[in-house]
């Protein structure tokens, strides 16, 4: 089921409506991009008009948010045929998904929202990524999530579960780094550590991007990955250090809320792309 | 998740008051981003009442069984502008809804299908030959969206909720509106009288002009006509 990705190993964007234009205007500049799948579900007008052209190009990627691959319902088939007409349609380079759930009764949250981790949701998940990869013909990555709590039911580590996960159902991992923040300072584990744990040959992409820090009544930090800023520094450590020993893949920036313009996105690419000259000539 | 028990996720690790904390985020999350896209869908609403009483309904109708049922948001709110209309604390504005139903048309037409062609023997319809014209059957692009309202309140979506709202009168007055795509990509939205719906309705299932317009006045016909044309909801004759 493994194909050749058609994505180059730099740095990409998450690209939003309001750069479209823009991004038209700077074939040579950007490496990559990356839509939202579930905004190209519409029956037609502008957004495929638009996806038509970008797509012709510059190399992309799908990235679903509402597949609910976490969640313990069976999975919606309808959803699931709307991903294929339109990776039919566009044949994206990759296609990623998401270790989280979003629909629960009949009704969708549009949120990642979390799972435990243990033997049972493992199964779940592993089986509905290998229903995903049957339906779609093709292989996906999955991305681990931020997270603000963790369950008392969970019995695996994250990097365990996604490396089995990975090894199950023959997907790979979108390993983002910042999530990997977020959640280990929200729930006190050593963000390197867990990278430690994270076989680099599972890893397919890799996503950067800006969180907002919230200090809560009682005087509690949380981290919440809203991609509305620059990446921090703490993370770009982690990336840099990551980065040296898993080459090869494609990087992107995300940027999804305060939205700068199309050349701070692209500044902070060359910033990742700058990041992985180095470690690659070392 | 709407309720915040959080029976159906089980133990977190830490205290009662953590847990509300840390799970408070996530529902956060979920009434921000639906009352996002609620926002986006229906910005003159939100302008026309300010961002805290927007809000405000929104969470309402929310609550009130108004969350997405399917992934990708294009349904989502379909009927948020029949919950403006019995919402009591805005019924001093009771053409709200009808703002919104526009709003909604104009959505649905940015989204719908795309016409396979266009352009098809339009110049038939300017071309004078009075008997010609008659026998004509109207293709309409199939984004084309229809809303019957009870306000007259395309002139204060026109004016997109902006300054100049302050001054209208708007009239409890039964209209239609029209929302399409045309083949140049844009949504463009045209506000017709009650008393050419049935004519309207009968082009639009495929009656021919004459059979459609019965005894009705041709001045009326032709800018009726003149009006779907130029909003480009027509996109081609069939003789």
């Amino acid at each position: 089921m493994k194909q050749a990705c058609s994505i180059p190993a730099r740095a990409g964007i998450g690209l939003k409506p309001s750069h479209y234009r823009d991004a038209l205007d700077s074939v040579g500049t950007i490496a990559w991009f990356e839509v939202h799948a579930e905004n190209y579900m519409g029956a037609g007008g502008a957004p495929h008009v638009w996806l038509e052209r970008l797509r012709s190009n510059f190399p992309f990627s799908l990235h679903g948010v509402g597949l609910s691959l976490g969640g313990a319902e069976a999975l919606d088939q309808e959803h699931l045929a709307n991903l294929r007409t339109l990776i039919d349609r566009y044949e994206p380079g990759l296609v990623s998904e998401h270790l989280a759930w979003c629909r629960r009764d009949g009704l969708f949250f549009n949120d990642l929202l979390p799972l435990p981790l243990n033997e049972e949701s493992l199964d779940v998940v592993a089986r509905h990524v290998e229903q995903t990869q049957e339906a779609l013909g093709r292989r996906i990555l999955v991305e681990n999530p931020s997270s603000y709590f963790a369950f008392e039911s969970s019995t695996l580590e994250e990097p365990e579960f996604l490396s089995e996960l990975c090894e199950r159902s023959g997907c790979g991992l979108l390993l983002d780094i910042n999530n990997v923040y977020v959640s280990a300072c929200n729930n006190d584990f050593d963000a390197e550590t867990y990278l430690g744990k994270i076989k680099a040959e599972q890893v397919g992409e890799i996503h950067l991007a800006g969180h907002a820090v919230e200090h809560l009544e009682d005087g509690e930090t949380l981290r919440i990955d809203d991609h509305g800023s620059h990446v921090c520094d703490a993370v770009w450590g982690l990336f840099e250090k990551f980065a040296g020993r898993c080459t090869g893949v494609p990087v992107l920036v995300e940027w999804d809320t305060n939205v700068p313009s199309l050349s701070v996105m692209l500044e902070e690419a060359s910033k990742a792309d700058r990041i992985l000259t180095q470690v690659s000539s070392h | 998740m709407q309720n915040g028990d959080g029976d159906t996720l089980g133990k977190i690790v830490g205290d009662d008051s953590k847990f509300s904390r840390r799970f408070s985020v996530y529902r956060n999350n979920v009434y921000h981003s639906l009352t996002v896209a609620l926002s986006d869908a229906y910005p003159v609403v939100k302008r026309l009442v300010g961002d805290d009483f927007f809000l405000a309904m929104a969470r309402t109708y929310l609550d009130g069984g108004g969350f997405p049922v399917h992934a990708p948001l294009y349904d989502f709110g379909k009927d948020f502008p029949d919950f403006i209309t019995g919402f009591a604390p805005a019924e001093s504005l009771p053409w709200l809804g009808d703002v919104g139903r526009i709003e909604r048309a104009w959505l649905q037409a940015y989204h719908g299908a795309d016409a396979e062609s266009g352009g098809m023997n339009l110049e038939a319809l300017s071309s004078g030959d009075a008997e010609r014209i008659s026998g004509l059957r109207l293709v309409f692009h199939p984004s084309l969206c229809i809303e019957q309202l009870s306000w007259g309140a395309f002139e204060v979506w026109e004016a997109r909720g902006g300054e100049g709202v302050a001054g209208m009168k708007v009239e409890a007055r039964k209209n239609f509106i029209v929302a399409a795509r045309g083949m140049d990509g844009d949504v463009r939205v045209g506000s017709f009288g009650e008393g050419v719906f049935d004519f309207f309705e009968r082009l639009h299932n495929g009656k021919g002009i004459m059979a459609a317009a019965g005894d009705m006045d041709v001045s009326v016909v032709g800018e009726v006509l003149g009006g779907l044309v130029r909003l480009g909801a027509v996109i081609g004759v069939e003789e």
